[in-house]
């Protein structure tokens, strides 16, 4: 199984994403539960890294729910409309990501300059300058606009050389039953 | 204004726009035509905001905990465990899968990831077993739903950030009716069965069960311990809600590795579930925050409320009619992009109402399992057909779901009467602002 790069990053920063929410805001919240109840006080800051565990794995994990159609869609009129109709309706909706991606980018922006510009840092005992943790987050918003503007992108050409299975497997509604098996292995696939 | 918010919200829905782009373009086509100044200027800052946000973040750890959790091989020396306690019950194993539904439920804030967990150990008994298949496979279908309402619940927490009410009081509201309504659910299989005897199977257990009883025991460990630690850790006070997620998430990794199947390919997966799920939610909740600050601003939210208020209904009927509203919504939504969605504009209406936000939270989660069951559009219905690998008619999971809708009513109906059902615990736990 070979995916092509773009999606093989967004899978990627997906992993990365999860340790982070593992690593970045389980086990340091885990540590100042434990030493508050045995020290009687904090050790790690935990509050407020694992808010910044959060940003990071939302910014770095959000291109990975458009290469693998995460997102939510009404779509239960529009599969039943013939071909041209609902080819229509997935450009349609992809664009309308794509749209909403860059604009938050775009906006992510004018808040990740803002921090950098007046050196603002995390009002607590870390100091944290906030564009370390903002530009981490933002960081992955840019790949996931660029994510949602390839997807349709893809797709026209696709449909284009004449390959609907290719159009639908970019941007058709979410396999419902791929989805399904996927969790019913889970529970079986193991020995 | 209302008028323009709600065509331009069901265009776009039926145009099937991803639900978030949906939320977040209707907030900017509302703000460019009503509000005094551009709002998308605080876009960047509430997105940065609710990223951070430090009660979301039990959201994925308790989504990784369900992932792993599921992968973990506990839930099927759970069913054994619980076979032989129902074994004389007329209904036998359809009282197993809707106690084992609660118990995994109890570690678990996913109703899909419980059907699928349930229904994977159970489904294979049922032919042998000799029982009527829709009810069986109901009872699977809407035992799984028992996740999202015993805690801990991952739709009660975006709930409790949409509403800014306790995690801890919903969570303990959701209590009593979540085990209310698996006793509903079992009374339910045993009144059918008593009124069509051959629904249940023939009898076939013979001798003493209490040995079988007792060598279960110790299986039921693991999961009521991670109970335990989650919950117990929030009122015991040694925890924030957030805090007792981080805890369960340490505590189910230590036991999926002491099961050995702690490797690197669960790990990814794992993360690959998690994070997906996340950030699909993440972004509904981002854009839902960005149109509720847009509508609040321009005086929509209000508008409504009003506009509801003005009807002069008695506030008993109103109720009623928004009930209804979600049982059909939920026919044709997806649960938790329903709750999202519209928690913003109905709790205003709620509260306005003079119920409390708490006890509509726990309204609220039964409705969304009552939309999990109800076709079309009915997620664990498909997740059980699916787990049905002999195939067979999807019809069977409509009769079979019909009974427990029935319940799932029952309990809204019980929870109208009586509000302390939901009410009470939070005043036990949290004398100060419970309830």
């Amino acid at each position: 199984m070979t995916e092509p790069l773009p999606q093989r990053v967004s899978r990627w920063l997906a992993w990365v994403a999860g340790a982070v929410i593992l690593f970045g805001c389980a086990v340091p919240i885990t540590i100042d539960v434990l030493a508050r109840y045995f020290l009687n006080r904090g050790l790690v800051e935990s509050f407020e890294i694992s808010g910044y565990g959060l940003a990071a794995c939302i910014g770095l994990g959000l291109a990975f729910t458009v290469t693998t159609k995460a997102h939510i869609r009404v779509d239960f009129v529009v599969a039943k409309m013939p071909f041209p109709v609902r080819a229509a309706c997935d450009l349609l909706a992809a664009c309308a990501l794509a749209v909403v991606a860059t604009a938050l980018a775009w906006f992510a922006w004018g808040t990740v300059s803002q921090s950098w510009a007046m050196g603002a840092r995390s009002m607590s005992q870390l100091q944290v300058p906030i564009v370390i943790p903002q530009g981490l987050w933002w960081i992955g918003l840019f790949w996931f606009a660029c994510m949602a503007v390839l997807a349709p992108v893809q797709a026209v050409l696709r449909l284009i050389k004449g390959d609907r299975a290719g159009f639908e497997a970019v941007i058709g509604s979410a396999d419902l039953n791929a989805e399904i098996d996927e969790a019913v292995h889970a529970v079986e696939g193991q020995p | 204004m209302i008028g323009a918010a709600f065509v331009l919200l069901l265009v776009m829905l039926v145009l099937s726009l991803p639900v978030a782009a949906v939320l977040a373009l209707t907030g900017y086509i509302l703000s460019e035509n009503y509000a005094f100044f551009p709002m998308t200027g605080a876009a960047g800052e509430l997105a940065w905001n609710s990223s951070e946000d430090f009660i979301l973040i039990a959201a994925p750890m308790f989504i990784m905990m369900g992932e792993l959790m599921h992968r973990s091989g506990v839930s099927g020396r759970l069913f054994n465990a619980l076979t032989p306690w129902f074994a004389r019950l007329p209904g036998r194993l359809m009282h197993t899968n809707i106690a084992a539904s609660a118990v995994f439920a109890a570690t678990s804030g996913s109703s899909i990831a419980t059907a699928a967990t349930i229904g994977t150990v159970a489904i294979p008994n049922m032919d042998k077993g000799g029982y009527n298949r829709p009810l069986f496979l109901g009872s699977i279908a809407a035992g799984g739903t028992l996740g999202i309402l015993i805690p801990p619940s991952i739709n009660m927490i975006i709930y409790a950030v949409l509403t800014d009410t306790s995690v801890a009081d919903l969570y303990a509201a959701g209590f009593i009716p979540g085990f209310l309504l698996a006793t509903l659910f079992s009374s339910i299989v045993l009144a059918l069965v008593l009124w069509r005897p051959h629904w249940g199977g023939p009898k076939v257990v013979e001798g003493s069960l209490w040995p079988a009883r007792i060598r279960g025991l110790p299986h039921l460990l693991p999961p009521l311990g991670l109970f335990t630690i989650v919950v117990g850790s929030i009122y015991a006070g040694l925890a924030t809600p957030t805090e007792a997620a981080a805890l369960g998430l340490i505590a189910t990794v230590i036991l999926v590795a002491l099961n050995g199947k702690l490797t690197l390919p669960v790990l990814l997966t794992a993360f690959e579930g998690t994070v997906r799920t996340t950030c699909m939610i993440m972004l509904i909740v981002i854009a839902a925050f960005f149109l509720n600050f847009v509508m609040v601003s321009i005086g929509l939210v209000g508008a409504i409320t009003d506009a509801v208020l003005s009807l002069g209904w008695p506030p008993l009927g109103m109720l009623l009619a928004i009930v209804v509203f979600y049982l059909l919504l939920g026919c044709f939504m997806e649960t938790l992009s329903m709750m999202i969605a519209t928690t913003p504009i109905i709790v205003p209406v709620v509260v306005g109402l003079g119920y409390s936000p708490v006890w509509w939270g726990v309204v609220f989660v039964i409705l969304i399992e009552a939309a999990l069951i109800t076709p079309p559009v009915g997620m664990n219905l498909y997740v059980v057909q699916a787990v049905r690998k002999g195939g067979g008619a999807f019809t069977d999971l409509f009769k079979g779901a019909a009974p427990f809708l029935v319940a799932m009513l029952i309990m809204i109906g019980l929870l109208i009467a009586f509000p302390q059902l939901a009410l009470w615990l939070p005043t036990i736990v949290n004398p100060k602002t419970g309830g």
